[in-house]
């Protein structure tokens, strides 16, 4: 029976069938083994961490037998040998970015994203979970919002949303854990577009400016907003109604000492 | 009726019952049955029964086949003849090339087909970001991020009024990106106006932007 199969295998026909099957499987493949072998041989800046190949190869492999995507550490490489930093602090980098790409692995594991072979993981999805932890999100955070909206539909894209929501809040504002959180699961149950949870720090921003304490913003205009049903226009209409005072001296800057931006400055235009 | 058809009912009767004695009796009753008319009439419908159990049975030295009737080999002949006139030497030939050929081109046809369907269902999910940064003091500003591998000075931006930079790139929807915009390629510097910027482990920060 082997010999007979092999036979037919050899056969010129069935022969052609193989090759072109494995010349497509190996062509689709190809393009994404070896990113770091790849990296060194085409790219001339990569000779400035030849030292360095080693140490980079053992990430790469220990990120392939985890299952890690190679991509997203790629990512990291290119952006580190574009910004000039020396060999040890890529290297280290890029250990700590497995890392973080791991623990977003677990918390899509445990949300039920884990992917199945006829739907794999998303890469785009686990390098978004990624961004949040390296923002500084509660890993917890990150878990629970993408359980609470696993099984709805449309659910993920609304969790990723709203942990968007919640670091962009926490860029402004110093948000405890807890609120954040509250926040997330509110924002998920109320009826607001996925789209709309963005505006929450143009909220805080114009609450503050208005002369609204931290913690009146917070309680006041977002959480009992939301857990009464509201939306973004009666936070509005909450804020509105204050009247304006000067902005408090103990006004809290950006989480991440960067400028804040109020929402007429906007940069980007969709 | 003799006493070897005797033998024959007392074997069969064994048999039946499911007790047999002497397993060669099993050859004996089907031998015997070739060439009794009696026992082939009583017991015709049992023979291959009786044959089945002879060549499973332990103790049996497998069952010998009856000679060939050359009933197959003429069955086979005129097959083999029939295939001939049906399925000429030249078509059989074509049939085994043009098979596999057609499964090749179903599967380049079904790959590129795939590959298309990607390449416009992106282009359909693209949505045009304008970044902007004000470098009044710049002689060349460039955005670079995770979208294009962090290649400096692809993405150039053009100098307007009051010293403001400007690009329009073509993004995915839904994606999440991080970038840097590098001014007179040296400085990296984070987008101002970006709603949020995180450490970006280089010792400075990256701006992020989700679509």
């Amino acid at each position: 029976m082997g010999t007979f199969a092999m036979s037919r295998l050899a056969s010129p026909p069935a022969a052609i069938l193989v090759l072109s099957s494995v010349i497509l499987v190996a062509a689709a493949t190809a393009s994404w083994s070896d990113l770091l072998a790849n990296w060194y041989a085409t790219d001339p800046r990569a000779a400035a961490y030849a030292g360095a190949r080693a140490d980079l190869a053992q990430i790469f492999t220990e990120a392939a037998q985890r299952h890690v995507p190679e991509r997203l550490l790629a990512n990291r490489l290119t952006e580190g040998e574009a910004k000039g930093v020396p060999a040890e602090r890529l290297v280290g980098v890029l250990r700590s970015e497995l890392r973080c790409l791991e623990r977003a692995q677990l918390i899509m594991d445990k949300a039920g994203l884990g992917g199945s072979f006829l739907s794999p993981r998303g890469d785009g999805t686990l390098k978004e979970i990624g961004i949040y932890l390296r923002a500084g999100l509660p890993d917890q955070l990150v878990s629970e919002l993408l359980s609470e909206g696993a099984g709805r539909q449309g659910g993920k894209e609304s969790a990723l949303a709203a942990c968007a929501a919640i670091m962009d809040l926490r860029a402004v504002a110093p948000l405890e854990d807890a609120d954040s959180l509250q926040i997330g699961k509110l924002l998920l149950a109320s009826g607001m577009q996925p789209s709309g949870y963005a505006s929450l720090a143009l909220v805080y921003g114009l609450g503050r400016s208005r002369g609204l304490s931290h913690e009146a913003v917070v309680r006041d205009v977002i959480i009992n907003t939301l857990s009464a049903g509201g939306g973004l226009a009666s936070m509005n209409q909450k804020i509105e109604s204050t009247p304006i005072s000067e902005p408090l001296p103990s006004s809290p800057g950006p989480a991440t000492g960067h400028p804040g931006h109020p929402p007429d400055k906007r940069s980007r235009q969709r | 009726m003799n006493d070897t058809c005797q033998r024959v009912d007392a074997a069969i009767s064994e048999w039946e019952q499911g007790h047999i004695s002497d397993p060669q009796s099993l050859f004996f009753i089907i031998n015997h049955s070739r060439g009794c008319a009696r026992c082939t009439r009583s017991y015709g419908p049992l023979i291959p029964l009786i044959r089945r159990d002879a060549g499973q049975h332990p103790d049996l030295a497998p069952l010998e086949e009856a000679p060939s009737s050359g009933f197959t080999d003429a069955v086979m002949r005129r097959a083999t003849r029939e295939r001939a006139r049906l399925f000429p030497s030249s078509t059989m030939q074509a049939t085994r090339w043009v098979l596999p050929l057609a499964g090749c081109v179903a599967l380049l046809l079904g790959v590129g087909g795939l590959v298309l369907q990607a390449r416009t269902r992106a282009l359909g999910s693209q949505v045009m970001v304008r970044f902007s940064v004000e470098a009044p003091t710049a002689s060349q500003v460039s955005v670079a991020g995770d979208w294009n591998a962090w290649r400096p000075g692809e993405l150039k931006l053009k100098a307007g009024q009051n010293g403001v930079w400007e690009i329009t790139v073509p993004l995915r929807r839904g994606a999440i990106y991080t970038y840097d915009f590098q001014i007179d390629g040296r400085e990296w510097i984070p987008d101002p106006h970006s709603e949020s910027q995180i450490d970006d482990g280089f010792g400075g920060l990256s701006s992020v932007l989700k679509l």
